[in-house]
């Protein structure tokens, strides 16, 4: 006889969860106290955050860097609560991150008892599914349906409710299910006809200038080569969306960079020019095309696991490719192969370069007033190994790790796209360390981010997580700053965060080390260092407070309006 | 009597959370909704949830994502939808506009087809109306 809080555990298991990230509260304690029996035989690893919401955060770093779900747990009430952010986090940048929550017995629900909230009403509206259980029996069905839902079709989060009194109740002859079984869900197609991959086909050899634009759906379906493969039949550049990055090795000759509202310019110039754009595994958000009518004259061909992205674009789409990437770019790849054409579009490849090369004179300036960010990091991917996992926060350091961190392995380039959560960088670092215990894991943050969750840096100590947090730090809101100085008449107000606080210290007092990092040759060395002490580390990077994330575009601007300098200022 | 777009939803009824997440859908994307009527079909928890909601810009939206949701079986949106209106107290039939008290109104559809949307895509347009009543038992 099992009771409910050992089913759970044992079921997480056999699932293959190897960590759960989390706090223990009254309404999950004895789901806790079983997971201790668990960890002494080292079945499972519990690592106590020091807010909820990294806890979710992290469960996602762990989900993205590894490609597997990631677990993550609260008590009811505020602890639940508290994973909200980041659950929202993972639901927009589809994540598979599953969250047991705590709720209150059965017998108190809805009566404004001690820390209970409505979870289910809350978490549905942010989640692929969310399910509060009745009985204690039902927890190895819907643990195994949470994995197949979370992971199937466009991945995304999954909470279970487990009211109080199921943890402790007594359980006979329960079904352990081999196989999924939910009513009403069976995922999506997982290939296209062969007529519509003829007609991307058709379309792609007859193109004058085929661009191929990376989402984070490539990732997932771990398509990487096969787009690289594609590209290189083709001739065609390939441009990513923020997320994309993770997806392709930024050597690779063709790859122009991420596209976009602060994307690169050649990035945004090349695609412009496109007549036809192959988007494999994008939803092509309003911050990778703020303005739809930039795509409106070209021919589109979409691949993507979700056929509602491709009937809800406000823009054509000429051949509509519905299932897994990897699966569908095979098929595109064997009917080009089959053809045997090979057109070496030397004019677009000679025009492609002739951009890099123009934009890239206007990003490499260096006027020697403080350090500059695009050597800070080039300075960073010199001394880290090919394989770093990178994380971010959000704010200006994030844009600048979009344009100027140079992803060389997919699955490596970790941050919160859709939803833009602060505080993001440090706990899904702590994650991905806890995915990739062997990976050199690096938080690329800013100050006001960093800040934010910077309270989880005593978990990556007392779990010997030694991620390495490099703060990006001009004392402000730097993004909202820029915003206020170039659409606001320069009314800045508000996001100064003052110069008294002390990262070296900060870092200290949790037992971390700290550097203050002067020039490109006290980084590399504080980094060097932080490698071999394997210890957590934070850097702080002074950045004047003025520089700017450039290119961007004014609000509601296409990107043909894209401001490139900071001196083409708008009042 | 109000214009719009008349909905059917079918899938499975876990709690009811099922029946917010409907129409939670419709609210986040600024539609209305005029009335709604749904049930219990069969011992498996299918329910048949009808809507009559504001023909939105945003409504293509709203059934594709419900069609993909997870316990959604599939969503059928009835094409030139007319509607005619009876009243019902006890077990006596009024015409619409006699209403009085306890009676209930019910909105008969009346339609040449449906367009059924399963998984986020459009699965094919029916436009028989033969399969009513002995639908129920098979889906």
């Amino acid at each position: 006889m099992l009771i409910g809080a050992e089913l759970m555990v044992q079921s997480l298991i056999r699932e293959g969860t190897k960590a759960i990230f989390g706090i223990p509260g009254l309404s999950n304690m004895k789901f806790y106290d079983v997971l201790y029996d668990y960890t002494k035989n080292e079945s499972i690893k519990v690592i106590l955050v020091r807010h909820e919401q990294a806890a979710a955060h992290a469960a996602d770093g762990y989900a993205r860097a590894s490609g597997f779900p990631g677990v993550c747990t609260a008590t009811s009430g505020p602890g639940a609560l508290n994973l909200v952010t980041g659950i929202a986090t993972a639901y927009w940048d589809s994540s598979p991150v599953i969250a047991i929550t705590g709720q209150v017995p059965l017998s108190s629900m809805g009566k404004l008892s001690f820390q209970e909230a409505d979870i289910i009403g809350i978490m549905q509206h942010i989640t692929k599914f969310a399910i509060r259980l009745s009985e204690a029996s039902e927890i190895p069905k819907w643990v195994k349906n949470a994995f197949y839902i979370a992971l199937t079709g466009r991945p995304g989060p999954v909470v279970i409710d487990v009211p109080r009194d199921l943890w402790t109740r007594n359980t006979n002859g329960v079904n352990i299910p081999q196989a999924p079984s939910i009513m009403g869900y069976n995922g999506f197609r997982y290939r296209a006809g062969s007529e519509k991959v003829k007609e991307a086909i058709s379309l792609l050899i007859n193109a004058e200038k085929p661009l191929i634009i990376v989402g984070a759906g490539v990732m997932w379906s771990n398509a990487t080569n096969e787009v690289l493969t594609l590209s290189n039949l083709l001739n065609a550049p390939i441009v990513s969306t923020l997320l994309g990055k993770a997806a392709i090795p930024h050597d690779y000759p063709l790859y122009l960079g991420m596209m976009g509202y602060y994307g690169r310019a050649e990035a945004n110039q090349a695609f412009l020019e496109s007549d036809v754009v192959l988007v494999i595994g994008a939803r092509i958000s309003d911050r990778t095309l703020p303005s739809p009518k930039d795509i409106e004259s070209k021919k589109v061909i979409m691949v993507n696991i979700d056929p509602t992205d491709i009937e809800k674009q406000s823009f054509k789409i000429d051949v509509g490719l519905v299932g897994d990437a990897k699966n569908i770019l095979k098929d595109m790849i064997n009917a080009l192969t089959s053809l045997g054409k090979k057109n070496c579009k030397c004019e677009w490849i000679r025009r492609l370069i002739e951009l890099k090369e123009y934009y890239e004179a206007m990003y490499y300036q260096d006027d020697g007033k403080g350090l500059k960010p695009w050597r800070v990091l080039k300075t960073l991917r010199d001394v880290l190994p090919k394989d770093t996992i990178a994380t971010t926060g959000v704010g200006q350091h994030q844009m600048w790790t979009a344009l100027f961190w140079d992803v060389l392995k997919p699955r490596t380039f970790i941050t919160s796209g859709g939803m833009g959560t602060m505080g993001f960088g440090l706990p899904a670092a702590i994650g991905a360390k806890v995915a990739k215990p062997d990976s050199t894991v690096v938080n690329l943050d800013g100050d006001g981010s960093f800040l934010m969750t910077a309270n989880n840096l005593p978990v990556a100590i007392e779990e010997n997580l030694p991620v390495i947090s490099i703060i990006f730090d001009n004392r402000v809101l730097g993004l909202v700053r820029q915003v206020q100085e170039m659409f606001f008449n320069g009314r800045e107000f508000s996001v100064d965060l003052g110069y008294k606080t002390d990262f070296v210290k900060l870092a200290e007092s949790f037992g971390a080390l700290g550097f203050d990092a002067q020039s490109y040759e006290d980084l590399a060395t504080a980094v060097k260092k932080a490698l071999r002490e394997n210890i957590a580390t934070v850097i702080r990077v002074p950045i004047p407070r003025d520089e700017p994330a450039l290119p961007t575009l004014p609000p509601g601007g296409s990107l043909k309006e894209m401001i490139i300098r900071a001196s083409r200022k708008t009042g | 009597m109000p214009q719009g777009k008349l909905v059917r939803i079918l899938g499975y009824y876990i709690d009811a959370s099922y029946i917010e997440g409907i129409i939670s859908t419709f609210r986040k994307l600024l539609i209305d909704i005029h009335w709604i009527y749904g049930r219990r079909l069969n011992n498996s928890g299918l329910y048949e949830i009808h809507v009559l909601v504001n023909d939105h810009p945003n409504l293509k939206f709203a059934i594709l994502d419900l069609s993909k949701t997870v316990g959604i079986e599939k969503v059928e949106i009835y094409d030139k939808y007319e509607e005619r209106e009876i009243v019902i107290n006890n077990s006596t039939t009024f015409p619409y506009g006699d209403e009085c008290k306890n009676s209930f109104i019910l909105h008969i559809p009346i339609y040449s087809g449906t367009s059924t949307y399963k998984r986020g895509e459009l699965y094919g347009e029916n436009i028989s109306r033969s399969r009513c009543i002995s639908r129920y038992n098979k889906e």
